[in-house]
């Protein structure tokens, strides 16, 4: 196993420990609400859990699967994820 | 359906429903056949069938000797749906899944709910015009308008940073604000107008109800005069507990049993309770 799925709308991220030699692919994503993230919010977040838990590779993903959300809704979100992927690796690559 | 939903009929079709009619001794029932062979249907035409349909389905309860009956919602579009349409604050957000592949179109509240207009009224005034067993309406109920529907009253999104049981306690206390609305603001004022309608037996029905301890259920149904509880999945990732209450607009509610029939039991399915008798009807 490369890496671990969490729900983190659900799982408080100060249980996840940290030093950890597995990936995290970290659900920030939330697929049963039809408020969208904010990708400034989902960097914070991402920052955090790399400071913190310190995977050996974070993935950021939603928290389940979109279908529960309307279409367009569940593109936006995915935009936004897409958008905050982008700043992550920007942060990394500096 | 077919008629309803403008696909072409066939003879085998207009048999059908020549044999129910005849089975069911529906009055009139001629009459369906000859509105059946008369498509495309207008929207006079296409609420005509949806009031025999009702008819079909009360007679059916009827003639298998059910007390208290009800026509399967056959005049609504689904009972999410149509509370909602006749609900001020929310908004339609589109299709979403429900469970495998089946969807429905949710909303969000977004504003002050209230009710649009009474959305059991026209149905029960039909039904109570062909009706002659008694007749229970069953309404959709606060917990499960509210589950099913997104609250998009507080737009921020939740600060993942913040600890997990503190955002639990705010997603807990927005859903009890939610489910709270829902009952005082558009399921109370259309259930008054029901019973001023003259409505005796009402069931609120509560699919989006998640399971918890069979304590619970005992709890929530044991302050009415009869109640059913039945299990089945209805939802992706549990099975959903689907607690049905039912009351009865009386306080001598233990003769409930019907007056046209001798029997203080008389329908498909009863039990006794200690100290009172709970009746169960479809």
């Amino acid at each position: 196993m490369d890496a671990i799925g969490v729900d983190l709308v659900q799982t408080d991220v100060k249980a996840l420990g940290s030093g950890w030699n597995k990936g995290l692919v970290a659900g920030v994503i939330n697929g049963r609400s039809s408020i969208l993230e904010s990708p400034k919010d989902l960097v914070d977040v991402a920052r955090h859990l790399a400071d913190t838990v310190a995977p050996r590779n974070l993935y950021l993903s939603s928290n389940c699967e979109l279908g529960y959300l309307p279409t367009v809704v569940a593109e936006q979100k995915v935009q936004r994820l897409g958008e905050a992927a982008r700043k992550v690796k920007e942060l990394v690559s500096v | 359906m077919k008629a309803y939903a403008g696909k072409p009929l066939d003879d085998k079709d207009l048999e059908e429903a020549r044999t129910w009619g005849e089975r069911l001794q529906v009055p009139e029932y001629e009459r369906l056949l000859d509105l059946l062979r008369h498509a495309p249907f207008s929207k006079e035409q296409k609420a005509e069938l949806q009031r025999w349909s009702s008819l079909y389905a009360v007679r059916l309860e009827e003639s298998a000797g059910l007390d208290v009956v009800y026509d399967g919602e056959q005049q609504r579009t689904e009972m999410y749906d149509w509370a909602v349409s006749h609900a001020n604050g929310f908004e339609r957000r589109g299709s979403v899944r429900a469970f495998d592949n089946k969807y429905y179109s949710k909303a969000a509240v977004v504003g002050p709910i209230s009710l649009g207009s009474p959305f059991h009224n026209a149905e029960f005034s039909y039904l109570t015009s062909v009706a002659e067993a008694e007749l229970k309406i069953p309404v959709t109920g606060a917990y499960t308008i509210a589950d099913w529907s997104f609250d998009e009253r507080n737009r921020t999104p939740e600060n993942l940073l913040q600890p997990a049981a503190e955002r639990s306690r705010e997603r807990k206390a927005a859903r009890r604000d939610f489910v709270l609305e829902v009952a005082r603001n558009l399921i109370r004022p259309n259930l008054e107008a029901l019973i001023t309608l003259g409505a005796r037996w009402i069931q609120v029905d509560e699919p989006g109800r998640q399971p918890r301890r069979t304590s619970s259920i005992s709890s929530s149904t044991a302050s009415t005069p009869a109640s059913r509880a039945s299990t089945r999945c209805s939802r992706p990732t549990c099975a959903s507990l689907i607690t049905t209450c039912s009351f009865r607009r009386s306080s001598a509610w233990s003769t409930a049993s019907s007056s046209r029939s001798a029997s203080p039991i008389t329908t498909a399915a009863s039990w006794e309770h200690p100290t009172r008798r709970v009746r169960a009807t479809r």
